[in-house]
């Protein structure tokens, strides 16, 4: 771990769900900043500092993105690409948490070259539990450029 | 060379001694004829030779006797004075029978008169004619007989020669015969040739009628490859939408099934929530998680009612009715007046005449979705307005519901008719709205598209409904 600690960005339509992931890592104190943004094209806009996610101090730059598919305006495996395929952003891990566990999906994201790939868990303890394994491995233990 | 008095004198005493000779022949026959004499010697090369009347007569005999003809000679009346042999043989009698008869007992009674008309013509120069004659056994005789007459002295006979023509006419009537067999044969002929004419007229006829059904048969045929490949095209048609069908069915089951579990989630986590505050008597936190739990039980209602009606499209088929644009409008406008009067937006309606022919309630929902998504983008539009209309593109009548609202970036403008597809994710609604629009429109063989200059500019939605519209027409002329 660097200095820093690591800045999550979450992209997440379901306020519901991102109330969940808020929660979740506040049960496993984890602290790390969670940015929220709720469609495709917001996700886009903030990588790459655009709009009202221009200034770094309030949008700081992620080292991880927590990415769901099924988005308004640009679809989660659209976004995916588009950080794959951006040399300015391929090196940023991304984590897609999505209810879908359909195989097209799951390939799709593989073939884009997705860091992990989580299928919400129905269950609030498996969805809690599922939070702290990744908080222990993508911010604790996994080591990146960022 | 002897001289011209020499010769003169020669040829006078040679014409002297010819002009004796014949005085002395003509006196020799006058004696004869007149039975002055009974013989005569000639003179000849082989020595003088004596010729009596009998000597002389010999000959005549012999070459009548030795004739195949028959040779008689007969009184004006009929009577036969002399007969040769071969005439006897002709009637099969002896000749001494014959001869002193009258010629007309021997001859068939039917031919009496003509024989009777042959003697009478005689007399006046040569004649001929055929006669039946009944022989001594009985069987019939055809005799030509040729007449004519004999002067001897005073006296006129008849000399008659008769020719056994009986054979020669029956070969005749056998050539006649044959001739007629021949004619029947060939009639027979003809007509075989008239019934093979016939025949073949019919053969021809009937080929005529095997190639027109032929003909029939290759028409059927083509026909029935046209209609083959009509089905195997509308086959391969079906194929191709039922393919697009699964495909949206997939697609369908794969939202449906992600829209669903999201609340789901959503619930069951909260519920838990919901636990860990009431033992911590955090009332604050309670009431949070009721609200999430509210909205998502209220989100899955929603989801699962235009599910049930998304579904529903297509399969629950009412009699389709006539309904102009203006009853439609009318009653989208009442189904949505809540939310018109909450908005303040003011509606425009033209084109009131234009009708439709279709299932009322389904096509009215084309309206009310459209007008309650438009009610929804509104954003801040002090003057919301909404219009409705009609206008002619070419052959096209093009339906459009227009707004004033927040408008749509281009990008999304063939997005936002996907299934389940949000536009914000804080809108409320299911993102079944324009898909549901969609589905109907494409039930009227039409198409759907949004024209906005972007943001903040307003939209206005285009369909078309060629299936509700060409209906009317049809039934109009009906």
């Amino acid at each position: 771990m660097k200095g820093e600690s690591i800045v999550i960005l979450l992209v997440e339509d379901e306020e519901a769900h991102a109330e969940i992931v808020r929660r979740s890592f506040k049960a496993n104190r984890i602290a790390n900043r969670l940015m929220h943004v709720a469609d495709g094209e917001a996700a886009l806009n903030y990588l790459y500092q655009r709009n009202e996610f221009s200034d770094p101090a309030t949008s700081p730059r992620p080292g991880i993105v927590l990415l769901d598919l099924r988005l308004p305006k640009i679809d989660g495996l659209d976004v995916l690409k588009a950080i794959k395929t951006d040399p300015k952003l391929a090196a940023i891990p991304v984590v897609i948490l999505t209810t879908s566990q359909a195989e097209a999906d799951i390939a799709k994201a593989c073939n884009n070259h997705v860091n992990s790939y989580l299928v919400k868990p129905v269950n609030f303890a498996q969805f809690n539990q599922l939070m702290e394994i990744f908080g222990f491995y993508w911010l604790a233990w996994n080591h990146s450029p960022y | 060379m002897p001289n011209a008095p020499d010769i003169t004198s020669q040829l006078r005493h040679e014409l002297d001694d010819t002009r004796l000779r014949l005085a002395e022949a003509e006196d020799t026959l006058n004696a004869i004829r007149n039975g002055e004499v009974d013989g005569l010697v000639v003179a000849g090369s082989e020595g003088q030779q004596v010729f009596t009347l009998q000597g002389a007569q010999e000959p005549y005999r012999l070459l009548i006797e030795q004739m195949t003809e028959g040779a008689l000679t007969l009184s004006r009346d009929g009577v036969i004075l002399y007969a040769n042999q071969p005439f006897a043989t002709m009637l099969q009698m002896p000749p001494g029978r014959v001869i002193g008869a009258v010629l007309r007992d021997f001859i068939a009674p039917a031919d009496h008169p003509a024989l009777a008309d042959l003697l009478e013509a005689a007399l006046n120069g040569r004649v001929s004619g055929d006669v039946s004659v009944r022989t001594a056994d009985g069987t019939v005789v055809l005799l030509r007989l040729g007449l004519s007459r004999l002067q001897l002295g005073a006296e006129s006979l008849l000399c008659a020669v008769a020719t056994d023509i009986t054979v020669e006419r029956k070969r005749e009537v056998d050539l006649l015969h044959l001739s007629d067999d021949l004619e029947k044969r060939i009639a027979a002929r003809t007509n075989d040739l008239a019934a093979s004419r016939l025949a073949i007229m019919n053969m021809m006829e009937e080929e005529v009628k095997a190639r027109q059904n032929m003909e029939t048969a290759h028409r059927n045929l083509t026909q029935e490859i046209t209609v083959r490949q009509q089905a195997e095209t509308s086959a391969r048609q079906s194929a191709l939408d039922l393919e697009k069908r699964n495909a949206e069915l997939e697609r369908f089951l794969y939202t449906a099934s992600h829209d669903l579990k999201t609340p789901v989630v959503t619930i069951r986590t909260f519920l838990a929530y919901l636990e860990q505050d009431m033992a911590g008597a955090d009332a604050e936190s309670i009431e949070k998680d009721v609200r999430f739990l509210n909205a998502a039980t209220d989100k899955m209602a929603r989801l699962l009612d235009d599910l049930l009606e998304y579904s529903r499209i297509g399969r629950v088929i009412s009699q389709p009715v006539r309904a102009t644009l203006g009853e439609l409008a009318d009653e989208t406008l009442s189904a949505v007046a809540g939310r018109i009067a909450e908005r303040g937006v003011s509606v425009k309606v033209s084109g009131n005449d234009a009708a439709l022919h279709g299932d009322r309630l389904r096509l009215a929902e084309i309206w009310q979705n459209l007008v309650e998504n438009a009610c929804k983008f509104m954003g801040n539009q002090k003057e919301p307005r909404i219009e409705i209309g009609v206008e002619e593109r070419g052959a096209e009548r093009v339906f459009f519901v227009r707004d004033n609202g927040i408008g749509i970036d281009p990008r999304y403008c063939t997005k936002i008719f996907d299934l389940f597809e949000k536009f914000d994710p804080k809108a409320e609604g299911t993102g079944l709205g324009l898909a549901l629009v969609k589905r109907i429109v494409e039930l009227y063989a039409g198409r759907i598209w949004v024209e906005s200059t972007g943001e903040g500019q307003g939209a206005c939605f285009y369909f078309t409904l060629p299936g509700a519209v060409n209906n009317q027409k049809e039934g109009e002329i009906v």
